[in-house]
């Protein structure tokens, strides 16, 4: 594979073409990366490969964008650590430093944000103050003084960011510079200025840029054809470009979720390349976690390499396994737990790899505090599992490949449970990638299958005497608890997910309690089959948790596109036969009949049995069949009682 | 002369504990813990409050267990390290005589599993509307593990040294969503009946008094009103409160109002509530039981809280941020000297509307709150260097602390700047080109429900009077004039300057025939134009400024509406609980809303209103457009004093047009600019 080629990088090497993009992790703690922050990289430079590049941090104070971002004084323990490891394993390590500029956030310093002109960004509507020629001076002084830091804690070069979130871009932009100083005639003189004081600390290190190629702001912003040639004249003293796409409008353009090809901007990669002339290696970046996407975009010449930053979040080991022959958990582009851009301070994880940030503390403090925990293991003990949803699958995998005898057993006709549902109905993610690896995965262990065999109440008592018994029968969707209670017309999102869909309907109400990737996913699945679509929300915006994906705005214009009506403010409940419509702040009161009403996200769990907190019982609920949740809280949940069981063993 | 707040400064006794006046500062969240545990700034802003004179404190709540962590810096009760933290809040309160409570708490299905990685645990799998997850619907020996762990985190808070525990029963607790029919679905012998759903609040209430026995307090918070379809209402809420003293085992009982997570609007309403709105519900649940009763709900001033005692509503009173704003509050009341108190706006901003963005508390007016681990005389940014920081921002070095000091400007920047360097010992002189103090904030304060803005100028105006600074009024200044002052420091606060968008000829004071005329937010506050008939508010900002202006025009008659680029009007508006209230009464006014709208043309009396998510245009009619946008730094005399000899630093709104608390904050820190 030319992917595992190696690549000459300005005066060093990466041994291959994969490469880890810098993005925000939010890992370190008062702005000082610590032990989780470096466990979670050197996991990534263990796992194969071949550039890493770390979280970006700020090069002063005068840029604090988010609560948890490293400061750069205060990396260095933590570069060190991470060169280390890097040497050892003959990974390239790229040290992110930048500035965020307008893009940032003054809540934390208490500080007016820099930026070229006094304009606002358009999510914070924050105006930030017009830099001073005696700040432009402390910022590259500071940019200096990062590299001299990175370069002293042993790392193989800089990555500066022209892209995310940054004030380099923000110069080059006449969206955000309207200067008219010598810094507005010239807006490249910034940068320029950046990247020489950069590369005169570097020495034989690398000088990586991180561009975007398309402002996606035709209006008013940089398009491929000023970006193309503006960048091959900058990175005239750099090594390594890595392209990708979107600005302050279009943010989520950067990473967007699956609704994106993968490989969306290998034509703008390439163009770049062939500008370059071989002046510095190409990588594309955007949305790429198949290797064989990858190996076709280097061997295609669309770039000489791949950034597969959402991939190695979803397996660290990615490259050792592909080079194994082995299936490595793939990516499904949710977006759902790896874009932690939210002031809660979310630590960065996956939907499929609970266990990504959490390196050094895999299962949860407390957890078999609030659970049974397995306390023993009979000899020839055989494991048994209800349901082959993801808990279910995730617990027989795991199990098997550690040497238990599992026994899986499925009411339906094929493997899969919810997992099944959702990847074929596509919700929020390429979910038949996890269905496909776990199935491949459960065809190579020894695991005992039983398809179209649904365990009844009674067969539990037997079950559970061989050894320990998982229940992971899921959920179903219900109204017992819901305002709509008792409405004749009423199905769950999760019916949705049976087939076929329901015929045709004039009007469809979708009652949105959630806000997410499930809420526009049954819009426009109720579009497919009603000639009027209506949101109903009590929030103050439709889809108010899916900026969280960056999902948000595009999701808004795909339902405003299909003609979905939109009532914020808004509740319905049941009245008898009919349902009654109310704004949330107006007397305005509307009574509808025999509509539908799809309501987003009404699940509760499917129990064959109570369990008691019988601990000489080995019986334990896991997934939603505990109580309905997330993917990730049924792999991690699945995780934790596998590890215990191997724990078991080993004592 | 007679005290005029007798009842106020009256001891009472709460079971075995005499706290020495009325004034209670309630539980409130901080966001000051680290990794679980309580920090410096929770040592620092307590004392400081118990410096203040404040009778009791009940701190925010301690998490009884893992199953519970709703937010990122919450105190982890139950954790083994917690208690040294608590004896050093215990030991800094109790040397100015006051007490303090510990509130304990369990926030059930009002969470997240974000943080925990653990399911929520609720009455029934009924997700909470705001936090939108499915909780496991706890069995009995889920139930056990609660209650003892409510008893095992009072038993340390009591190791911890304080003088009492509070149960959080009320609008974010496991105990209200058992309490109430919204949340408690079952039908066990833990759901139905009122006397099932009460089960649990006395299964902790006996478990906890057993754990920490009868030397110290043990109240119960209980929410009077959830304001919710279906939900408590204060009938049953007097119910509940007898059912806690016939335990025979509760001290007091304190009160709330709303949910946390549907209707905290209520619980900590903002300037759009009157004073003393939730008063009902203590004088309710007063008529119904013995035991003391504490009152909450927008007590801003001595004198309310006096006459809510006095009059038999309530026995103590809890007044929470207006001592976030003045930690001296009870201090000054005793004194009478309640002028000198600087009274909270309700403003909502850096308070509750911090709360819910993770970020530490703050006020508006007191740039100290939540600093108060800081050395005095420091700035207050937690930057790791920021004096050197701000030394270079403002450009200037350290000047010598007998330096003549002129503000210009006396807007809340100019007004903090004037405070902050005369408490450095510099002597300080304050120039204002109108004939008033508050810049834009005394247009702001215009506005229908919006006038206790204004108390932060009286507030700071007063200051500055009892120290002899008063500003000169109606004094442009230019170069001539900071000469003749010969200062060693100016500070220019000179606000902003409207923008005229690039769709509009210029702003209009009156309306021509066939011609849409053009105004912005802050002409219209001040008089400039006043426009009628068909408006279109443009708001950009998604703050106060359009929300305000479109009601103070649909007040006046116009007909209004008002449309904005974001996804819903008065976005900010939901931080600050201001959204809720102010919808309601745009739906009586009229106000029509519209989202997504971009302005792209204005021709005549048309207008073209762009979707941007559909790209589709609309032309519409209007006598006035109203812009809120943003506004440009007014930096004219910055700069031109810049390059003469006067050190010249600029603060607030010239510096970048932002919030009050922007201004407030870069104010004060003219003071660290002296030594």
């Amino acid at each position: 594979m030319l992917l595992d080629q190696p690549l000459q990088i300005g005066k060093l090497r990466a041994k291959n073409r994969i490469k880890f993009g810098s993005h925000q992790t939010n890992l370190s703690r008062m702005r000082i990366p610590g032990a989780r922050w470096i466990a979670y990289f050197r996991s990534r430079i263990e796992g194969g490969v071949g550039i890493v590049v770390t979280e970006e941090a700020s090069v002063n104070e005068s840029d604090w964008p988010y609560e948890r971002s490293p400061l750069t004084k205060n990396c260095t323990p933590a570069w060190s650590s991470l060169a280390k490891t890097a040497k050892e394993h003959d990974c390239l390590l790229l040290i992110g430093i930048g500035h965020c500029g307008a893009e940032g956030s003054s809540a934390f310093s208490q500080l007016p944000m820099l930026a070229p002109s006094p304009i606002a960004d358009v999510v914070s509507r924050e105006l930030p103050k017009a830099l001073e020629e005696y700040e432009i001076e402390d910022i590259l002084a500071a940019y200096e003084s990062a590299t001299l830091a990175a370069m002293a804690a042993g790392a193989g070069g800089i990555e500066l960011n022209l892209a995310y979130r940054s004030l380099i871009r923000s110069f080059l932009s006449p969206l955000t510079n309207m200067r008219s100083d010598r810094y507005g005639i010239e807006k490249t003189l910034f940068a320029t200025q950046i990247i020489s004081r950069v590369r005169s600390k570097l020495g034989q290190g690398v000088l990586a840029l991180r561009v975007s190629l398309d402002e996606l702001a035709p209006w008013g912003g940089l398009g491929p054809e000023e970006l193309i040639p503006m960048v091959v004249g900058l990175a005239d003293q750099c090594d390594l470009v890595t392209v990708g796409i979107g600005s302050i409008f279009t943010r989520s353009a950067f990473r967007p979720d699956f609704h994106s090809r993968e490989a969306f901007n290998n034509q703008l990669s390439r163009r770049l390349r062939e500008a370059a002339n071989g002046k510095f290696a190409t990588y594309l970046q955007g949305s790429v976690t198949q290797i064989a996407v990858a190996e076709s975009v280097c061997e295609g010449g669309d770039a000489d390499g791949v950034e597969m930053t959402r991939a190695l979040i979803a397996d660290a080991n990615l490259i050792k396994k592909v080079q194994a022959g082995e299936d490595p958990i793939g990516c499904v582009l949710c977006n759902q737990a790896c874009l932690v851009e939210d002031v809660s301070n979310p630590i960065i994880s996956c939907q499929l790899n609970p266990d990504a940030g959490y390196e050094l503390e895999p299962t949860p403090k407390g957890f078999f505090q609030t659970r049974l925990k397995p306390t023993r293991l009979i000899k020839n003990s055989i494991v048994s599992i209800v349901g082959s949803g993801p808990a279910g699958m995730e617990l027989a995998v795991s199990l098997a490949e550690a040497g238990f005898e599992v026994e899986l057993f499925e009411k339906d006709r094929e493997l899969g449970g919810a997992l099944r549902r959702i990847s074929n109905a596509g919700v929020g993610g390429v979910w038949c990638r996890s269905l496909t690896h776990y199935l491949a995965r459960i065809e190579n262990g020894r695991i005992k299958t039983f398809t179209d065999n649904e365990v009844l109440p009674d067969d539990i008592a037997q079950m559970a005497e061989r050894g320990p018994l998982f229940l992971a029968t899921g959920s179903v969707g219900s109204s017992c608890h819901s305002t709509m209670s008792g409405y004749h017309n009423w199905i769950s999102s999760s019916d949705l997910l049976k087939s076929p869909l329901p015929a045709h309907q004039e009007r469809v109400y979708v009652l949105d309690n959630k806000g997410d990737h499930e809420s526009a996913w049954a819009v426009e699945t109720a579009a497919c089959f009603s000639d009027e679509v209506v949101l109903v929300t009590a929030d103050p915006s439709p889809f108010s948790r899916l900026h969280k994906t960056g999902d948000l705005m595009p999701a808004i214009s795909r339902a405003r596109s299909l003609g979905v009506k939109f009532l914020t403010f808004t509740e319905m409940r049941a009245k008898g036969d009919s349902v009654e419509i109310s704004k949330r702040f107006s007397p305005q009161r509307e009574l509808v009949q025999d509509h539908m009403v799809i309501e987003v996200g009404a699940r509760e769990s499917s129990r064959l049995i109570e369990v008691d907190g019988n601990q000489t019982r080995q019986i334990f609920e896991i997934g939603d069949c505990f109580a309905p949740r997330t993917i990730q809280d049924a792999i991690r949940e699945a995780r934790c009682y596998s590890r215990a069981l191997l724990e078991l063993v080993a004592t | 002369m007679t005290h005029p707040y007798p009842n106020t400064f009256k001891e009472i006794s709460l079971g075995p504990v005499v706290v020495k006046n009325r004034v209670v500062f309630s539980a409130h969240l901080t966001n000051f813990a680290e990794d679980g545990l309580p920090s410096d700034r929770h040592v620092a802003y307590y004392k400081a409050r118990a410096e203040g004179g404040v009778g009791l404190i009940i701190t925010e709540e301690l998490s009884t267990h893992p199953t519970d962590w709703p937010y990122e810096k919450m105190i982890h009760g139950y954790a083994p390290g917690v208690i040294e933290g608590y004896r050093k809040i215990t030991q800094a309160v109790h040397r100015s005589d006051t007490k303090i409570f510990a509130q304990i708490n369990h926030n059930g299905a009002q969470g997240t599993s974000r943080y925990s990685r653990l399911a929520l645990w609720g009455p029934s799998a009924l997700a909470d509307p705001l936090f939108r997850e499915t909780p496991r619907e706890v069995n009995e020996a889920d139930i056990d593990s609660i209650v003892s762990s409510y008893a095992a985190c009072a038993f340390q808070a009591k190791q911890g040294g304080f003088d009492g525990i509070e149960l959080q029963c009320s609008h974010s607790s496991i105990v209200r969503q058992f309490l109430s029919p919204l949340t408690n679905r079952r039908s066990d012998q833990w759901g139905g009946s009122l006397t099932n759903r009460a089960r649990l609040m006395l299964r902790i209430i006996e478990a906890t008094r057993e754990s920490i026995g009868n030397e110290i307090a043990l109240g119960v918070r209980l929410c009077g009103d959830e304001v919710a379809t279906g939900g408590l209402e204060i009938d049953e809420a007097v119910q509940i409160a007898k059912l806690a003293e016939r335990s025979g085992m509760v001290d007091y009982v304190n009160t709330s109002i709303g949910i946390a997570t549907s209707t905290l609007y209520a619980i900590e309403a903002s300037m759009a509530f009157p004073p003393g709105y939730a008063l009902y519900i203590p004088s309710a649940i007063r008529q119904g039981v013995d035991l003391p009763v504490v009152a909450v709900g927008r007590f801003k001033d001595p004198a309310s809280i006096e006459k809510a005692i006095a009059m038999g509503h309530a026995d103590m009173v809890g007044v929470v941020r207006g001592l976030i704003a003045d930690p001296d509050f009870v201090k000054k009341a005793k004194s009478n000297i309640a002028t000198s108190i600087k009274s909270c706006l309700s403003c909502n901003q850096e308070c509750v509307g911090r709360m819910g963005l993770n970020r530490w508390l703050g006020c508006i007016e007191n740039p100290r709150t939540a600093k108060e681990y800081l050395p005095k005389k420091e700035p207050v940014l937690d930057s790791n260097n920021a004096l050197g920081e701000i030394t270079k921002a403002f450009a200037v070095n350290r000047l010598s602390n007998r330096s003549k000091v002129l503000v210009i400007g006396a807007g809340p920047a100019g007004l903090q700047s004037a405070i902050s360097a005369f408490n450095n010992g510099a002597q300080v002189a304050i120039v204002e080109r109108r004939d008033k103090a508050g810049g834009s904030l005394a247009l702001a304060s215009k506005a229908p429900y919006r006038s206790e803005l204004s108390e932060l100028t009286r507030n700071q105006l007063y200051e500055l009077r009892q120290n002899g600074v008063v500003p000169t009024f109606g004094v442009t200044a230019d170069l001539s004039l900071v000469n003749s002052y010969a200062p060693d420091l100016v500070v220019v606060a000179t606000g902003s300057l409207p923008t005229i968008p690039w769709w509009a000829r210029g702003f209009d004071t009156s309306k021509d025939e066939g011609l849409t005329a053009v105004s912005e937010v802050s002409l219209v506050l001040d008089g400039k134009s006043n426009p009628s008939g068909r408006v279109l508010v443009f708001d950009k900002l998604g703050f106060h400024q359009g929300t305000s202006v479109a009601e103070l025009l649909a007040d006046r008659g116009a007909e209004v509406t008002i449309a904005t680029p974001q996804l819903s009007v008065g976005t900010d508006l939901g931080i600050t609980l201001d959204l809720e209230a102010w919808m309601l009464r745009a739906y009586k006014k009229g106000i029509k809303l519209e989202t997504e709208k971009v302005v792209v043309g204005l021709e005549g009396e048309k207008i073209t209103l762009l979707t941007h998510t559909t790209g589709e245009t609309v032309m519409a009619s209007f006598d006035w457009v109203v812009v809120a946008n943003h506004p440009l730094a007014n930096d004219s005399l910055y700069f031109e004093l810049l390059g003469n000899q006067v050190k010249v630093v600029r603060v607030g709104d010239s510096l970048a047009p932002r919030r009050a608390v922007n201004a407030i904050i870069e104010g004060d820190l003219v003071g660290g600019l002296l030594k």
